[in-house]
């Protein structure tokens, strides 16, 4: 659970460094009035529906570490046979940063409307394969198209790893560290998969209403959701592979020893 | 004190939170049945809550009636036994208590509160109810299938959960009860998330946080516990779920079961152990703070008082709420584990009692020459800081493994977490009802049936607890249901037992009587007006009540906190959230 707590006091650190900017030692019982209050209605300056995703994502964040943190203290046991992953797991890694990168590249553009594509840097430009003479709302449904060609791929990539693994034998309950590998790959898919849907409705609206005041904001959230299960997807395969090296266990042992 | 004159005459800034743009219902279904306005969802969850926590009276009762009077009753055997006792347990803690303190209190009380016209997300509200309900109904189908409802016990322990000596074990029993149980976290976070960015970025103007009733700072913590908690219930499901259906060992160990070897191998119950009660403890705190958070608000606006170290009880709450994360492992002392980890979260159990100790402080002394009026609600409130003044000792005990370890699984447990867990926060729901169904309805509750009600159900609980602890002591273990002749437990065991059973029986039929005041004074009620109780927040200062679609004409504006009563050479008693003051307004 030693994962479980550093996550959590990440989560509570945050949570109490912005109570500390709620003026929370003021006197309320001696202030009146709406203007002498020190911090206004200070409410977080973000939009609702960020707000909203970043405190799903810290219940996200929780529910993967929590997982990983079983995944440890279950390793220890010894009827554990680690798993070798399989190659195309790389391969869908790359895929999945891809499409973060060209999201965030849409969210860039959509940040700047009405300016042309020069505010993507040339080495960016490059990377995403964007030609520089498309209007920037062409732009943006394309990029929004290709994360989510990417993305498909990415869970059909993931749909062959399952293959590959069961077909050499590393079926679900044959051994804990299968059922492991199973049962986090499958909750990440499951993830992209309800993004992918709000992705597919925001890249709709690109094509459709170009125009449209929810754009921007669609895009904003889905770069942040993918940004955080790319971040997820690497620890999961960091754990995976069993590079599970913790300094703190190691020092709680050794305290106890 | 409060020097009313000041800053009386300011101009009025204008709004700075944006006006929402409202889902307007028009059709009977989306007003009244898929609704998105928080306080229709707020009622929806209630009757629900309220309702399935019946069922889990009633079966507290048929618990009673074996415990009572062993061998009388052909329809409870031990199997129904364990149903019983596991059904009873879960429903109330999860389906009725976390269900009606934030779905039902928490969605009509917040945007209310805050001064919003709704939550910030309503559509996602409206699924939350839905969900929440479908996990109702799941739970309730598992009473009806072949084999019965699971009888593992509400802690659902592996591997004796999922086998067949277990009743539900190999059925569907346990399966649906893990179903229900993450559609109920599902359900559960979707409105999580409406009730923090309310209270986070809904707020009206004037509104800062140390200026919000301390109601919803209970439930605004209570809720970032829950979303936190929730998720280790939710991997304890999913890999139970796997290790019932498809064959994993994430939690069983290699088994032998009536003379065959299971394929099970390995897999580590204490996994479990660690998952259910990272989420159980907080449980009991995602139960407690609405309740400390709704009690502190009653015991001021009826005892005419402002409450008493308020910024102190806003930390006691983020205190308590944050330490709550770091104790799960008092419930697994018996478990076995390295002398030095038991020091460990004996010290955090002991810890928390500091600041649970400081609000009970500060509730007295916000009695102490205040003007009290005896109305039911006070009455609920004072119920509730002696009940939970006494679990809260009982708890010091169980807290110290020393203490703990020959009395862990004894009546003597079962009484300290009913008085803790059970009685106290019933008595805040009692009381919280009896207090806001004005604003809800338009209408009183009928006073003489409260009494009535309030004084049955705070001496029939203590007649039905109190004792416990010492069947407890002697010795009795909990969830068995006879015990047959063991030369431990003297003949007296039986007669108290009886007596328990009989102030049980009444105290459940007392509960009639609340619902039928609930029912009949929709119709008969006192009128009640917008501010019956003359209260200073700002739901009692609606346009309409019961409030309309949007609570409020125009947002109001918060000009001073919450508990200014009885302020010296104000008009009336109390100065409302939005009231600027006295003196020349230009
Ligand atoms: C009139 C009210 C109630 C009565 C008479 C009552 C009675 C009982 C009894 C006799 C048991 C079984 C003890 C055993 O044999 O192990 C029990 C278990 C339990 N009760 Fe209650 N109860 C009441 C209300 C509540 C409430 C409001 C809660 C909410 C927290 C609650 C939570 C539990 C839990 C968690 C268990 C443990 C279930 C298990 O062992 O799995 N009870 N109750
Ligand atoms: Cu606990």
């Amino acid at each position: 659970m030693t994962v479980v707590l550093i996550f959590l006091m990440g989560v509570l650190g945050t949570s109490l460094w912005w109570l500390k900017h709620q003026s929370l030692t003021s006197k309320p019982w001696l202030e009146t009035g709406l203007d002498n209050i020190e911090n206004g209605t200070a409410s977080v300056g973000l939009s609702k529906s960020k707000m909203g995703l970043i405190v799903f994502l810290a219940v996200v964040g929780m529910l993967f570490t929590l997982f990983f943190s079983g995944h440890f203290m279950r390793q220890e046991i010894e009827d554990w046979r680690s798993m070798p992953l399989p190659p195309v797991v790389w391969i869908n890694g790359i895929l999945l940063l891809a499409a973060s990168i060209y999201l965030q590249a849409a969210l860039i553009i959509a940040r700047k409307q009405n300016r042309d594509l020069s505010y993507l840097s040339p080495i960016y430009r490059r990377l995403i394969f964007l030609r520089g003479d498309e209007s920037s709302d062409a732009s943006i449904k394309h990029l929004l198209l290709y994360t989510c060609v990417l993305t498909t791929a990415f869970l059909i990539g993931q749909f062959v790893a399952w293959k590959t693994v069961a077909n050499d034998g590393f079926v679900l309950s044959g051994n804990p560290a299968n059922s492991f590998f199973y049962v986090l790959t499958g909750l990440h898919a499951l993830h992209i998969l309800g993004g992918l849907i709000a992705l597919f409705q925001t890249t709709a609206i690109s094509w459709n209403y170009p125009e449209s005041e929810k754009l921007l904001s669609r895009i904003d959230l889905s770069a942040l959701y993918w940004h955080f299960l790319f971040f997820i997807w690497c620890i999961m395969i960091f754990v995976m592979l069993g590079w599970t090296y913790d300094p703190l266990i190691e020092l709680c042992q050794r305290v106890i020893a | 004190m409060v020097d009313i004159e000041s800053k009386a005459h300011q101009t009025v800034p204008p709004a700075e939170v944006d006006e929402v743009e409202l889902y307007h219902a028009t059709s009977f279904w989306t007003k009244y049945v898929f609704s998105q306005d928080a306080k229709i969802i707020a009622i929806q969850y209630s009757c629900v809550a309220i309702g399935i926590g019946l069922v889990a009276l009633v079966l507290s009762s048929l618990i009673r009636l074996q415990l009572g009077f062993p061998d009388m009753f052909d329809f409870i055997t031990a199997e129904t036994y364990y149903q019983f006792v596991t059904m009873h347990g879960m429903i109330m803690v999860v389906y009725l208590l976390t269900a009606l303190f934030l779905g039902g209190f928490g969605n009509y009380l917040i945007p209310l509160m805050v001064g919003a016209r709704d939550m910030v997300f309503p559509y996602v509200n409206m699924l939350s109810f839905w969900i929440y309900f479908l996990a109702v109904i799941v739970l309730v189908a598992s009473f009806f299938v072949p084999g019965g409802p699971t009888g593992a016990g509400w802690t659902l322990y592996p591997p004796q959960a999922i086998l067949s000596g277990t009743p539900g074990g190999t059925g569907l029993g346990i399966i649906l009860m893990l179903l229900s149980l993450a559609l109920f976290i599902v359900g559960f976070t979707m409105g999580g998330l409406n009730y923090v960015i309310t209270v986070l970025q809904g707020r009206t103007r004037g509104m800062t946080m140390m200026r919000l009733p301390l109601t919803i700072w209970g439930i605004f913590t209570a809720t970032v516990l829950a979303l936190l908690a929730f998720p280790a219930l939710l991997v304890a499901t999913i890999m139970m779920l796997f290790d019932r259906l498809l064959g994993t060992s994430f939690f069983m160990p290699s088994l032998v079961e009536f003379g065959e070897q299971l394929s099970y191998g390995g897999g580590s119950p204490i996994l479990f152990q660690h998952l259910f009660w990272f989420f159980g403890h907080p449980e009991v705190y995602i139960v407690a703070l609405p309740a400390f958070g709704i009690v502190s608000d009653l015991i001021s606006t009826h005892a005419r008082k402002n409450i008493f170290g308020y910024r102190m009880m806003v930390w006691a709450i983020v205190g308590i709420g944050a330490l709550s994360f770091i104790v799960w492992a008092h419930h697994m002392y018996v478990s076995g584990m390295h002398p030095y980890f038991g020091f460990f979260f004996a010290t955090t159990t002991l810890i928390i009692a500091v600041p649970t100790a400081l609000k009970v402080y500060n509730w007295v002394l916000t009695l102490w020459n205040g003007n009290i009026h005896l109305t039911t609600p006070m009455l609920f409130s004072l119920g509730f800081l002696v009940t939970f003044l006494n679990g809260g000792l009982t708890g010091l005990f169980l807290g110290n493994v020393i203490v703990d370890i020959p009395l862990s699984d004894t009546m003597f447990v079962v009484a300290h977490f009913h008085m803790v867990m059970g009685v106290a926060p019933i008595m805040v729901i009692m009381g919280a009802i009896y207090h806001w169904y004005p604003k809800m309805t338009g209408r009183m509750l009928d006073e003489q049936m409260g009494k009535i009600h309030f004084w049955v159900t705070f001496v029939g609980s203590y007649l039905i607890f109190f004792p416990m602890h010492y069947v407890g002591l002697v010795g009795v273990p909990r969830r068995y249901p006879e015990l047959g002749d063991s030369a431990f437990i003297p003949e007296s065991v039986a007669t108290l037992n009886s007596f328990i059973s009989v102030a049980a029986f009444v105290v459940g039929f007392a509960q009639v009587l609340f619902i039928y005041n609930l029912i009949s004074s929709l119709r008969n009620g006192q009128l009640a007006g917008h501010n019956p109780w003359r209260a200073t927040t700002l739901e009692w200062q609606t346009p309409q009540t019961p409030p309309g679609h949007g609570n409020f004409d125009e947002l109001p504006l918060v000009y001073r906190w919450p508990y200014d009563y009885s302020v010296p050479g104000a008009p009336e008693d109390f100065l409302a959230q939005n009231d600027p003051g006295q003196g020349p307004v230009k």
